[in-house]
């Protein structure tokens, strides 16, 4: 069970794409996600009480086993392969979407009410307020759902091998085909890296955004 | 001047908040809306810059009423200080103090420059300008949105339990940072708190509100205490209604006796109350008959010419000899002390000068037994001293207090006359009483100095 260092000799230009590639099927999915569940977290936050029934269907769609989404989209979109990788980031970003109105209405729901109508009381409008001082105080709480949708996503590009695109999951499909043990360590340290590297650049960007909220839990 | 007319305010859900609320809030002046909890208050209070509508009646404002004006251009007239503070926590200090004046339009560093000075005016430092509210204290989140609320000089200021959050201490100096602002620029205020002190402290006009969102009693501070609409309004003003009353009478009234003062307490005899002054003439303590050298704590003081007879009493009750020890506004030196009796004679002095119908006003000569046959009224059965009968013109005497001798022994009869066991040498003036510390003792201040001293 040694490492096969030719191997990785060889492919380290083909790692690098994988890399790249699960990078790129893991993170876009999240910032298109974002952009969505903002605006639709805060519709959702304005319902009140209607909140609660939506916010417990987007949790029965981000409870859906990620490979049933990856089989089921291509039958929802327009027609083309099932085994293109935009399939694999529409379902991502479905996925994220659910998870991330949660930690939006969440973040809107954790606005103490008086710093609410100080907001008002100065002579904002409702959007002036929902930009300049609900939604900057609800970002703890949507930096927290990002790093777990981001690990999530990262995690979940492997399994999209299954249907064709996968990034580093291909070197776990090719380690179980050819009972070679190198691209399975590959495949795991990278992704693990991979992960890793993404949790910290999302925390660097929470610090240097949110310099007020530092010490608060991410 | 901000006028409620028969305003109502039923929530969806049926609650009455408010009820049939006719207010006039007069221009400059402090009106506290006060009340149990549920009381309405702070309905009524969002009623005003449009934070909540009323559903029946209206509000106006010099006239005109609040609807006709703009939201948003509206509530940048009126300063506001949410429950707790209500502070941006993602902004600094500087940005939030200066939120309404760059949403007016103000330039970068004009609303900065207004920022900093305001932190001067509330009693902050400018080192704090860019910290977060989480980085400060209670006291100084409540100072910061005070500052917030002023930051565009709006003529209209309102505060929800501006002050709750804060604990005894820090709030007096929140009020006491509150009543200058007040005074160096008067701002028509409308205050919500359920705190009857406070109330009484910032109110120029006190509303009393009831649980039901009732108006129970409008008046001042004073009114209410002394004369409470109904059985409601005395139970929420409190048992204790008659000592706060005390607020308004001023201590100058009060003539003061005066007792042996040195520098050093190991100079001092031990065998009667003697009060140990620094270099400045502050009172530090009382020489400790326990132990030679030792000091006993002080207590509280008052301050002979602005302070109250609430804080003479005060001062008297929590004195280790049961003896006030007045100060001067300027530089807190000794000038001189008072017993508790004195007080109590003063307040029915005083009681006796507002409302001469209810109390039979007595010569002072008149025979004390009426006092034990049953005086209705003990407080106004205590006899008028003479010096009492001269406190007014002694008023216009700044000099009367370096007097000791008629004010001794006005304290001394005083004493004998209401039976109680002060130590009467006490009071007594110099020249009755050994001098404890010697003619030539340099660090005594002999107490016929007093007057150099309280100057």
């Amino acid at each position: 069970m040694n490492l096969d260092w030719r191997w990785l000799d060889r492919n380290t230009g083909h790692l690098a794409t994988l890399v790249g590639q699960h990078a790129l099927l893991a993170v876009v999915p999240v910032l298109v996600a974002l952009v969505v569940a903002l605006p639709l977290g805060h519709l959702l936050f304005r319902t009140g009480r209607a909140a609660g029934p939506l916010l417990a269907v987007l949790r029965v769609v981000s409870s859906i086993p990620a490979l049933a989404l990856f089989v089921t989209v291509p039958l929802v979109l327009p027609p083309h392969q099932i085994l293109d990788p935009l399939n694999v980031a529409v379902a991502l970003t479905v996925h994220g979407v659910a998870l991330l109105v949660r930690s939006v209405v969440d973040g809107l729901r954790s606005v103490p009410d008086p710093v609410r109508q100080s907001a008002s009381a100065a002579g904002f409008g409702w959007f002036g307020r929902l930009v300049r001082v609900e939604l900057p105080l609800a970002m703890p709480a949507v930096f927290a759902g990002l790093r777990v949708v981001t690990m999530s996503n990262i995690a979940l590009v492997s399994v999209a091998a299954l249907v064709g695109s996968g990034a580093l999951g291909q070197l776990f499909q090719q380690a179980y085909t050819t009972r070679a043990f190198t691209p399975l360590v590959a495949g795991l340290v990278l992704s693990v890296a991979l992960a890793l590297l993404a949790d910290a650049v999302i925390l660097l960007v929470r610090r240097g955004t949110l310099p007020w909220a530092r010490g608060q839990r991410a | 001047m901000i006028e409620f007319e028969s305003v109502g305010k039923t929530f969806r859900d049926g609650t009455a908040a408010v009820v049939d609320l006719s207010l006039v809030v007069p221009t400059g002046t402090v009106t506290v809306l006060v009340g149990p909890a549920g009381c309405g208050g702070t309905t009524a209070l969002q009623m005003v810059n449009r934070l909540v509508e009323p559903t029946s009646g209206r509000i106006l404002w010099d006239g005109s009423p609040l609807r006709s004006r703009r939201r948003t251009a509206l509530r940048r007239q009126i300063g506001y200080v949410a429950q707790g503070g209500g502070l941006f926590p993602h902004r600094t200090v500087v940005d939030n103090i200066g939120t309404v004046p760059s949403l007016l339009g103000w330039t970068r560093s004009k609303t900065r420059r207004r920022a900093l000075e305001l932190l001067d005016s509330v009693g902050l430092e400018r080192g704090l300008a860019d910290r977060y509210p989480a980085q400060l204290g209670e006291g100084q989140q409540q100072r910061v949105a005070l500052a917030r609320a002023l930051a565009a000089d709006p003529p209209v200021v309102l505060m929800d339990e501006p002050f709750a959050a804060a604990d005894p201490a820090v709030r007096r100096e929140l009020h006491t940072s509150f009543l200058d602002l007040q005074r160096s620029t008067a701002r028509t205020v409308l205050l919500v708190t359920h705190d009857v002190d406070e109330a009484v402290a910032l109110g120029d006009q006190v509303a009393v509100l009831q649980a039901d969102g009732h108006l129970a009693q409008v008046g001042s501070p004073q009114e209410l205490l002394e004369h409470p609409a109904d059985s409601f309004v005395a139970g929420f003003v409190g048992r204790d209604r008659g000592y706060r009353a005390l607020s308004f009478a001023p201590a100058s009234a009060l003539d003061l006796g005066s007792v042996p003062v040195v520098r050093d307490a190991g100079s001092a005899a031990a065998d009667r109350p003697t009060l140990v002054v620094d270099a400045d003439a502050r009172p530090v303590g009382w020489v400790d008959p326990a132990g030679p050298g030792e000091v006993r704590p002080l207590g509280a003081t008052f301050e002979v010419e602005s302070g109250t007879l609430r804080s003479a009493l005060d001062a008297a009750l929590t004195s280790p000899y049961g003896l006030a020890v007045g100060v001067s506004a300027a530089g807190g030196r000794y000038a001189g002390v008072a017993t508790a009796d004195a007080i109590l004679a003063a307040v029915a002095q005083a009681r006796r000068e507002h409302r001469p119908e209810p109390v039979p006003v007595r010569e002072p000569a008149e025979p004390q037994e009426q006092q034990a046959a049953g005086g209705a009224h003990p407080l106004t059965a205590v006899p008028l001293p003479d010096a009492l009968d001269d406190a007014e013109d002694d008023a216009e005497d700044d000099g009367h207090r370096a007097d000791p001798p008629g004010d001794g022994h006005a304290y001394a009869e005083l004493g004998d006359e209401s039976g109680q066991d002060v130590d009467l040498d006490v009071l007594r003036p110099g020249d009755e009483t050994p001098d404890p510390l010697g003619a030539d003792d340099e660090t005594a201040i002999r107490e016929t100095e007093r007057a150099g001293v309280g100057r």
